[in-house]
């Protein structure tokens, strides 16, 4: 029998009622927990659900030291969404995404298409990786040079705007909001990384100050799963 | 001698490409990373084309055309788009703009465009 359930572990109640009744109407079936322990405790004694939909500043555990104790401890592979409230750095894994509050229709949508890509890819057994070089391969004639070059360029570059773009968004200048997301656009594209691009096209549209912060926010998340994957694509190369 | 080519643009990873290619093709390149750097070149160099964005620090792409055509109107323009500025580029054509190139660029359309607007104003005034 397909396997429905989902796990969810939100302190907030209301957040956790909202999200519980999405997930429910669309078909899933929810086991919530307030805190960490419980929910760890229903794992060892019912097994493993389809998805975790885990709160970053769950309690007693949060969310990362649940993740890392259903992993190591428990041995448990069942993808896990982590709900973030801070800029952590995320370290992006198999079968691990994120998500951010207050939950909406937009978060039952990211759910679905987590889910959908988890399935597609368990043939491979891998999640594809953020950043392709083709682009620049192609550019270049296979220039290990420029590549590395344009690596440490999408590094620095992106990081230097993604903190004037915070500046920005702290400051309500949303037309210098659009110029930097149209600015950057480009260097997402040359590293054939789709979601960053279609984030800074929606940052150059969008007008709602929390549109604008939950996009800003995924954009620095996107910059850090492609920038710890170029660490471990070119170790040594200093970029 | 080497056609000379002015690059306005701020995404250092478009430059690099930019730069990378057109030196590959044997251009030679300048690159202005705003507005008012690319109008202090302009009048300190003579160049063959103009290959500019439009959303630039300091100076508008419309002012910056604006200044280009009023003071060097023999120059071509390619204007280095994103595909979701179709306003802004019809506007850019309406100004006198002679091309556009979409980034990121596709480098064998990036060649063939160069070439064939150098081409064509150097054709344009052979004819006078």
């Amino acid at each position: 029998m397909d396997n429905k359930n989902i796990i969810l572990i939100e302190r907030q109640d209301e957040e956790r009622a909202n999200l519980k009744k999405k997930l429910t109407e669309d078909s899933f079936e929810v086991v919530d927990f307030d805190n960490s322990m419980s929910a760890i405790q229903w794992v060892m004694e019912n097994g493993n659900p389809k998805l975790f939909i885990l709160e970053e500043l769950s309690s007693p555990l949060d969310g990362w030291k649940t993740l890392d104790y259903l992993r190591t401890e428990l041995g448990v592979k069942t993808p896990v969404l982590i709900t973030i409230e801070t800029e952590t750095e995320i370290i992006v894994k198999k079968s691990q995404g994120f998500l951010t509050k207050p939950y909406s229709d937009d978060t039952l949508v990211k759910i679905k298409e987590f889910l959908h890509q988890i399935e597609s890819i368990k043939e491979t057994d891998e999640l594809p990786k953020p950043y392709s070089l083709d682009y620049l391969d192609e550019l270049s004639d296979g220039s290990l040079e420029f590549i590395t070059e344009s690596l440490a360029l999408f590094n620095d570059s992106i990081s230097e705007k993604l903190t004037q773009l915070q500046e920005a968004l702290d400051q309500q200048q949303f037309t210098e909001i659009r110029t930097i997301a149209h600015s950057i656009k480009p260097s997402f594209q040359m590293l054939l990384n789709d979601h960053g691009k279609e984030l800074c096209q929606s940052m150059e549209f969008a007008t709602k100050p929390e549109d604008l912060k939950t996009l800003v926010q995924e954009l620095k998340l996107e910059y850090n799963r492609i920038k710890k994957q170029i660490a471990i694509d070119f170790p040594t190369a200093h970029i | 001698m080497k056609k000379k080519i002015l690059v306005i643009e701020d995404n250092p990873m478009v430059v690099k490409s930019l730069e990378f290619k057109l030196l590959k093709e044997g251009y030679d390149v300048s690159i202005a990373i705003d507005g008012r750097s690319a109008m202090e070149q302009l009048e300190a160099n003579n160049f063959d084309l103009i290959l500019t964005d439009l959303m630039l620090p300091f100076v508008s792409g419309s002012q910056l055309i604006e200044h280009i055509k009023k003071n060097h109107p023999n120059i071509p323009i390619i204007v280095l788009s994103t595909a979701t500025q179709e306003d802004i580029i019809t506007d850019a054509f309406n100004m006198g703009v002679d091309d556009f190139i979409t980034k990121p660029f596709s480098p064998n359309e990036l060649a063939l465009r160069v070439k064939r607007s150098i081409g064509s104003f150097k054709n344009q005034f052979s004819h006078k």
